[in-house]
């Protein structure tokens, strides 16, 4: 039986027809735009479950100073349910109130389908992050993921709907005469494609294949679906959320429902034959997106492109120490992770549209990481989720005048304020959702407060999302060292109130701090502190444990690096690039190959002696355990962490530093410009390529970079060694 | 910050012309202009009517749509400076000459 037909057999009968339809958003009433109002009609038919969402409203959130917490949806009987849309529209960029200053943006809305009321945003019309996704070890993540982003962006779709023979966006500067971009840039690792959408699941163990955390698929806008359309995409995907459900997801085209298919060609080729091309409308033959997925699906691969409608459905691995032999090998880390756009020559752009949210993945069992600190807290514990942002309509690299970096917002929000009483403890839970900042996270005690006042105290809990072990939470350590988050990293602190003052993250300047905290109100007597014995403290999953030397299969150096393109074309913006091991990333290959069921042990080196920047790496699906860092601007000798080692899945890679004459360096050395020595920075990483095969993706986490080519291609290929051959 | 200007073109209900929408965008040095096509047949923003000046803003022209196209949208340009001339620049369709618009760079 293949799997079309198991699904035809376990479709669970639609609800009645004649459901009733929700009003259309009241932006879509409003805006001026033609074809939004064309949509009118359209969306005012759209079946409830695609349209659940009440309109953005107002800009109550550029004058409320208090930190508004982010609509959540939230897991149900190990279902995460969601209909995520990514549409455009007019926001408020704090601390901006008038509505003629509102940036044109992409954003994601969303709710959840089997609970309504969980929806996001919620009648506020102000930049920020998409709904919060909350979900426990185990779920199956079942996501209807839509794109209807109007046409109202310049550049912003793949393969020639611009009119242009090249595929990167194009800016000219008519003053000059001359081009802005992408001058040395060249295709694919340039700024393309930004009305193509995709969700990583940043974060998460979880297949990079399929419908799971595929971050290689390009979901093309499509705003001109029907009623007809979009109810049999939701027949579709209820059929295939339900194999999810019995660890069936799809693993081929022809697993999917017959109608999304032929939705998909039909939609497909209405883009190759109608997108806009050199003046005229339809795509040469090279370019066309459907005859590129047929030639994928006549060789067994799963499809790069789809319009308007994707089902993402996956589980969240639960570790089972009793059955190593037949489950996961690693299991989710449960903690603060995050999902965003991540279509490569778009990510920045679409992140500084402000495109990610906070994924929550917990463990309310009583040793797991939320259910103990609850129980420790005897469900006291408040939690604050912080989604660090930065917004912009367009890219510096794309203005002719170049331009500052974007003050840093927290959930849509510029420095609110968080109040807490003397003594309380909260548990913060913090996303660097930013394009390219590292943010700071000391507490600043305002000035011309009292002297030698008491400070904030905090003990970090995870990193990345996964939990500290008790030996790093109770390292003397904890709690006394500045925290400076990279771009995607991920800190959860429990913060405790001291008995008064008025703080400042980020900075001691009030017009550059991130959030405010204010300590007013009764005090908790006594206060409520910090778990002190490895009793109360969650227990480390199993899984968690050291990665032995003695596993490690193959051991990888890993080089990220820059250079400056010879005789570059005027303007030099784009003359510096970014590559890892001498390249940028290239269509169609695979840089690294590891076996399932492997460890290994990588170095990763920072060679970029031009701009000596701390490049972020990342790596999906799997994260790893720093087990040496040399960063030699601060210290001699790298550092080693032998035990319990931290695990990260987003490290900033120490930047080189020049040599003087005679100075060792324990680390490699490459010459720079000039012929000036440089020592490099690296750290050392183990990580077990478990539980997933299939193709993703390492890159630098400062997303130009990204989306400029410093990215490789990896894939994890199933363990086929013959038995023996002799 | 530099911004996204977009501009419009319009067929107008019972005349044979489409217009710019907003007819005088005012922008920043810096900012990103850009036009969407929502008329029916297709247009070219330009510096002026002269044949040399066609391709001087951008490269193609802008396709029309039909009712059941998404609507089109340029690439964008940018001005590195007020020009000398003035802030003001007026621009036309270099395919229907009729077709006026202009720009004010502060």
């Amino acid at each position: 039986m293949d799997t079309t037909t198991r699904i035809a057999r376990t479709i669970v009968p639609q609800r009645a027809a004649g459901r009733l339809l929700t009003p259309c958003p009241r932006r879509r009433l409003l805006s001026p735009w033609p074809a939004v109002t064309a949509a009118i009609a359209l969306c005012a038919l759209l079946p409830s479950s695609l349209l659940a969402v009440d309109p953005p409203g107002n800009a109550s959130c550029v004058t409320q100073q208090q930190l508004q917490d982010v609509g959540v949806i939230e897991s149900k009987d190990h279902k995460l349910q969601a209909v995520i849309r990514v549409v455009s529209g007019p926001r408020y960029l704090p601390p901006q109130t008038d509505p003629k200053d509102r940036l044109t943006l992409r954003y994601y809305e969303g709710y959840n389908p089997a609970a309504p009321s969980q929806k996001w945003p919620n009648n506020w019309d102000c930049v920020g992050p998409g709904p919060t996704l909350r979900a426990q070890i185990g779920d199956v993540v079942q996501i209807t993921f839509l794109n209807q982003i109007s046409p109202e962006f310049a550049n912003s779709i793949d393969s020639g709907h611009r009119g242009s023979p090249e595929e990167c966006d194009q800016v000219k500067n008519v003053s000059s005469g001359k081009d802005v971009y992408p001058v040395n840039d060249k295709y694919p690792n340039c700024f393309h494609g930004s009305s193509s959408a995709n969700i990583h699941f940043h974060g998460t163990h979880v297949t990079p294949s399929t419908t799971g955390d595929n971050i290689l698929i390009a979901l093309q806008p499509n705003s001109r679906m029907t009623e007809g359309d979009l109810k049999e995409v939701d027949r579709a995907f209820k059929r295939i959320f339900e194999h999810c459900e019995l660890r069936e997801e799809p693993k081929k085209w022809a697993d999917l429902p017959e109608t999304y298919r032929e939705l998909q060609r039909k939609w497909l080729n209405n883009y190759d034959n109608n997108a806009s091309y050199q003046g005229g409308r339809g795509l040469p033959r090279a370019l066309r997106v459907w005859p590129k997925d047929e030639a994928a699906i006549h060789l067994g691969l799963w499809p790069q492109y789809f319009s308007g409608a994707y089902p993402y459905c996956f589980q969240i691995p639960e570790y089972a120490a009793d059955k190593e032999d037949t489950n996961v090998k690693m299991g989710q880390a449960p903690g603060t992770h995050w999902y965003h756009s991540h279509k490569h020559g778009s990510t920045s752009l679409n992140l500084f549209n402000g495109l990610g949210g906070a994924f929550i993945i917990a463990d309310d069992s009583p040793t797991g990481y939320d259910g103990k600190l609850k129980a420790f807290y005897t469900g006291k514990l408040e939690q604050k989720i912080l989604v660090l942002q930065q917004i912009s309509e367009v890219l510096n690299l794309m203005t002719p005048q170049g331009g500052g970096s974007p003050r840093v917002l927290v959930n849509g929000q510029l420095a609110p304020t968080i109040t807490m009483r003397p003594g309380q403890v909260q548990l913060w839970r913090i996303v660097n959702a930013t394009v390219q900042k590292s943010v700071n996270l000391t507490l600043n005690r305002v000035k011309d407060e009292v002297r030698n006042p008491p400070a904030v105290a905090y003990r970090q809990t995870a990193q990345d999302g996964v939990q500290f072990s008790w030996k790093n939470f109770s390292d003397p350590q904890n709690g006394t060292t500045t925290l400076t988050m990279a771009p995607a990293n991920r800190v959860d602190l429990l913060v405790q109130a001291p008995a008064s003052g008025t703080f400042l993250l980020g900075s001691t300047d009030p017009n550059q701090a991130v959030l405010k905290l204010v300590v007013s109100g009764d005090p908790y007597d006594p206060p409520m502190g910090f778990p002190t014995a490895a009793a109360d403290y969650p227990v480390l999953p199993p899984f968690l444990k050291d990665i032995d030397p003695a596993e490690i299969r193959q051991r990888r150096e890993i080089t990220y690096g820059s250079f400056t393109v010879p005789n570059a074309t005027q303007p030099l913006l784009t003359q510096l690039q970014f590559t890892i091991d001498g390249k940028q990333f290239e269509d169609h290959k695979i840089n690294q190959v590891m076996e399932l069921g492997t460890s290994e042990e990588w170095t990763v080196y920072n060679a970029d002696t031009i701009q000596r920047i701390a490049h972020p790496f990342h790596i999906h699906v799997n994260p790893f355990q720093i087990v040496e860092v040399f960063d030699p601007s601060k210290a001699l000798q790298p550092r080693k962490f032998l035990e319990e080692a931290v695990w990260w899945d987003t490290f900033a890679i120490p930047p080189p530093v020049a040599l003087l004459p005679g100075q060792s360096c324990p680390s490699k050395v490459v010459e720079g410009a000039n012929k000036t020595s440089f020592c490099l920075g690296y750290f050392k990483m183990r990580t077990r390529f478990v539980d997933f095969t299939g193709q993703y993706v390492q890159h630098c986490h400062i997303l130009a970079h990204e989306d400029r080519g410093m990215m490789q291609l990896l894939e994890v290929v199933p363990d086929r060694t013959p038995l023996g051959h002799h | 910050m530099a911004r996204n200007r977009m501009i419009s073109i319009n067929d107008q209900p019972g005349q044979t012309l489409a217009s710019f929408h907003p007819p005088n965008e005012v922008v920043k040095v810096g900012d990103l202009i850009f036009w969407v096509n929502n008329s029916n047949v297709a247009h070219w923003p330009a510096p002026s009517a002269k044949p040399e000046d066609q391709t001087k803003w951008l490269p193609y022209q802008i396709p029309g749509r039909t009712a059941d196209q998404e609507p089109a949208a340029s690439q964008s340009i940018s001005f590195d400076a007020v020009p000398k001339t003035g802030p003001k620049v007026d621009y036309v369709c270099s395919l229907h000459p009729e077709e006026k618009g202009s720009i004010t760079v502060t």
